[in-house]
């Protein structure tokens, strides 16, 4: 419903009368600032009660990159659970060694954890790896994305069990699970549709508590509450099949509101359907690091071993500050 | 002439000579995603079906990616 005010042309919120700043393309909703805020934040907290993503007793390890999603996520959860600032909430920040891009974002990670008053982790692929991410991909930075997505997997499993996490929380939107969705599709890999993220053997479960929330609501809701964003992106994210995927869900979700969410719903159908229908592999652990593993050797070392670095066991996790 | 002014994600401006008209179909004669921005009218934050007029500022922020 428009009502018009002073600006004849001012669209104002459906819940006051307020200026409206967001429009809700599937129901053609509008809202103002703090209808917007008290919206995208009860949708946050809807969605960590309904799958019982933190419990009272966690301690929860925060996958923090020092992006918008990761940020915006960092600022939710002490918001939304202040009981679990005392101790129960870190941010960890994997530094992968990409020059001109992870200096900025690693400086943001570590004034938003001061503001919010939460432990800091930073740990990276030079002292658990030996090796910087830039360095391990000279010769074929096509396969970054890949790499680092296993090794950044690794290194914050790693760093979280060490600080004693019961729950990993990652800042994966909907905009993130339709493209997984959909790239795990057009790759014809069948197995990973069904592969369980979390489960015996799988690490520290993670939680994605802003998994049903777009980009385009993430990025405004930081604009809004003067969250900042690092401008810098990661150099290596164009030279991967998922720019494309994106470019793609981009437009079907402007000709089509709601196709994301729709993509995500039925993928996790199928995934759930497949998931009970297969014959569990037996245990096996990575004959290398000892970690469990599909295969010989786990996806980790594979990967190290590919890009010239032996596997190492890990060394102690430095501190914010001693980096 | 008084034409609308588009500041670009990149910071670059672009004077377009355009009678009022929906945000929406001046982002696609740029050639953007309207579901792929954020626009500011004037220093406020706007819904996406608002109207510009010549007169108007109209800012426009990429939605980043990743983490
Ligand atoms: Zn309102
Ligand atoms: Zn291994």
């Amino acid at each position: 419903m428009m009502k018009t005010p002073a600006d004849q042309r001012t669209i104002c919120c459906d819940s006051c009368s307020l200026p409206a700043v967001s429009l809700d393309p599937l129901s053609g909703a509008h809202f103002c600032a703090s209808h917007f805020n008290a919206r995208f934040e009860d949708a946050v907290a809807r969605t960590i009660t309904e799958s019982r993503m933190i419990l009272p007793g966690d301690r929860v390890a925060v996958a923090l990159s020092g992006g918008k999603d990761s940020t915006v996520l960092a600022v939710l959860l002490a918001k939304l659970h202040p009981d679990l600032r005392d101790s129960g909430l870190v941010a960890i920040t994997v530094d992968e060694g990409i020059a001109g891009y992870r200096e900025e974002t690693v400086g943001s990670a570590c004034k938003l954890c001061e503001r919010l008053g939460i432990g800091h982790l930073v740990v990276s692929f030079g002292d658990r790896f030996g090796a910087t991410l830039d360095a391990m991909v000279r010769e074929s930075p096509k396969r970054a994305c890949t790499i680092c997505g296993v090794l950044r997997r690794t290194l914050l499993q790693q760093a979280a069990a060490e600080w004693g996490a019961t729950k990993v929380a990652t800042g994966h939107c909907l905009d993130d699970e339709s493209e997984t969705a959909l790239m795990n599709c057009l790759s014809g890999a069948a197995g990973r549709i069904s592969h369980a993220e979390s489960g015996p053997g799988a690490g520290v479960p993670r939680i994605k508590p802003l998994r049903a929330m777009s980009e385009k609501d993430i990025t405004l809701y930081a604009l809004l509450n003067d969250i900042p964003i690092p401008r810098a992106e990661c150099p290596y994210a164009r030279t991967s099949l998922r720019a494309e995927v994106r470019g793609m869900m981009g437009y079907l979700e402007y000709r089509y509101p709601g196709t994301a969410a729709k993509v995500v719903e039925g993928y996790s159908g199928i995934a759930e359907s497949l998931r009970r229908h297969r014959t569990p592999l037996p245990a096996r652990r990575c004959t290398l690091c000892g970690q469990p593993s599909s295969g010989e050797h786990c996806q980790c070392c594979t990967i190290l071993r590919m890009v010239g670095q032996g596997p190492e066991p890990g060394a102690p996790t430095k501190r914010s500050g001693q980096v | 002439m008084i034409c609308l002014k588009v500041i670009l994600p990149d910071g670059s401006s672009r004077d377009l000579d355009v009678q009022e008209s929906p945000i929406e179909n001046v982002l696609l004669s740029l050639g953007i995603n309207p579901a792929g921005v954020i626009v500011a009218r004037n220093g406020l934050f706007v819904p996406g079906d608002s109207l510009v007029r010549e007169t108007d500022v109209l800012r426009i922020y990429l939605i980043s990616h990743g983490g």
